[in-house]
């Protein structure tokens, strides 16, 4: 029995890090340029440890650039502001999750991003015991940090020998791939025009407050778009 | 000091954000407007973040018109659920070619 069963825990890991791979890949080009972000910081430890604490590749852009524009308010209500889908997607784990114990849920509440989410809610459909659920979203969360974490490391020290003019195209490209796909929905289009729009007109504004009122003008746009709906 | 002081309070609201549904179990449920709502932001942040960086990234006008290519290009790509290395090679090929034309003009 207890073969049987150290076989298939390791079965469960094994699974858990082969799924998270090439999702690790698909992020590298990402991670890197966060990596090379963080070498322009005046901290740039303080930068990388964000790739753990944060946890999340474009709320630790959004706070990178709120630091670069000299607003830590900014930085900080920006960022957050970027991670609130994470809300979404705890309460999305709650009726998987329920049968889970203490310490997993506080510790998959960590490790909650994009990816580990879409293979959380993957593996859960699968109705496997509770403890190959929790092997599996470790094992592919860890694998995830891990990588995640080195790749913005080597992106931080090969920061100096990236060229400038290639990064002020990266940074904005790697913020469209994020963007793109929120706008299949008619209301989020409207949104991201006028935060865009806003965003513009308000360049000039003291500390970054222009990004917020961009925030804040989405919303609106995006909730009268709602009334408007066919 | 700010980067510390900025990387802790993001990773502390973002923990917060990611726990509390889970250890609150189903005395969580937040409205549909609000989830409309915080799903609005997010949307309108990163596309104010976009313009932020381009913004930032081209102080000269050339190049303001290459990262401007470059995102009208990649944009829909990115729409259609390409991976980012895609969107990325596509997007900076633009910005290749914009600034190579500009270079050969007169």
């Amino acid at each position: 029995v207890l073969s049987v069963t150290a076989r298939s825990g390791g079965r469960d890991v094994r699974d858990g890090v082969a799924a998270m791979a090439p999702l690790l890949l698909g992020f590298a080009p990402f991670a890197l340029v966060i990596g090379s972000t963080v070498a322009t910081v005046d901290q740039p430890v303080a930068g990388w440890a964000g790739s753990w604490l944060i946890f999340g590749g474009s709320a630790h852009l959004a706070a990178l650039q709120g630091v670069a524009d000299g607003s830590a308010l900014l930085a900080i209500v920006t960022a957050l502001l970027v991670n609130t889908r994470l809300l979404l997607y705890s309460a999305s784990l709650v009726p998987r999750w329920r049968s889970q114990p203490r310490w997993f849920r506080l510790a998959g509440a960590a490790l909650l991003v994009d990816p580990t989410w879409a293979l959380a809610e993957q593996h859960a459909d699968r109705g496997l015991p509770a403890d190959a659920h929790r092997r599996f979203y470790l094992a592919a969360a860890l694998t995830l940090g891990a990588g995640w974490s080195a790749l913005v490391a080597a992106g931080a020290l090969a920061g100096d020998r990236i060229p400038a003019g290639g990064l002020s195209v990266v940074v904005p490209l790697c913020l469209v791939a994020l963007l793109g796909p929120r706008l299949r929905d008619r209301q989020h289009r409207w949104a991201a025009t006028a935060a865009a729009g806003t965003a513009v007109v308000t360049a000039g504004w003291p500390a970054g407050t222009g990004i917020l009122a961009a925030i804040a003008a989405g919303c609106v746009a995006a909730t009268l778009a709602e009334g408007s709906a066919p | 000091v700010t980067t510390w002081l900025v990387v802790l309070a993001v990773g502390a609201g973002s923990f917060v954000l990611r726990a509390v549904p889970l250890l609150l179990g189903s005395r969580w449920v937040p409205t549909p407007r609000a989830e409309r709502t915080m799903a609005y932001a997010g949307t309108a942040a990163v596309a104010a973040l976009t313009v932020s960086a381009m913004r930032r990234g081209a102080p000269a006008a050339g190049e303001i018109l290459g990262i401007a290519t470059a995102a009208a290009v990649a944009l829909p790509l990115a729409t259609r659920g390409a991976s980012m290395v895609r969107v990325l090679l596509t997007g900076s090929g633009a910005y290749v070619a914009v600034l190579g034309l500009g270079a050969l003009m007169p």
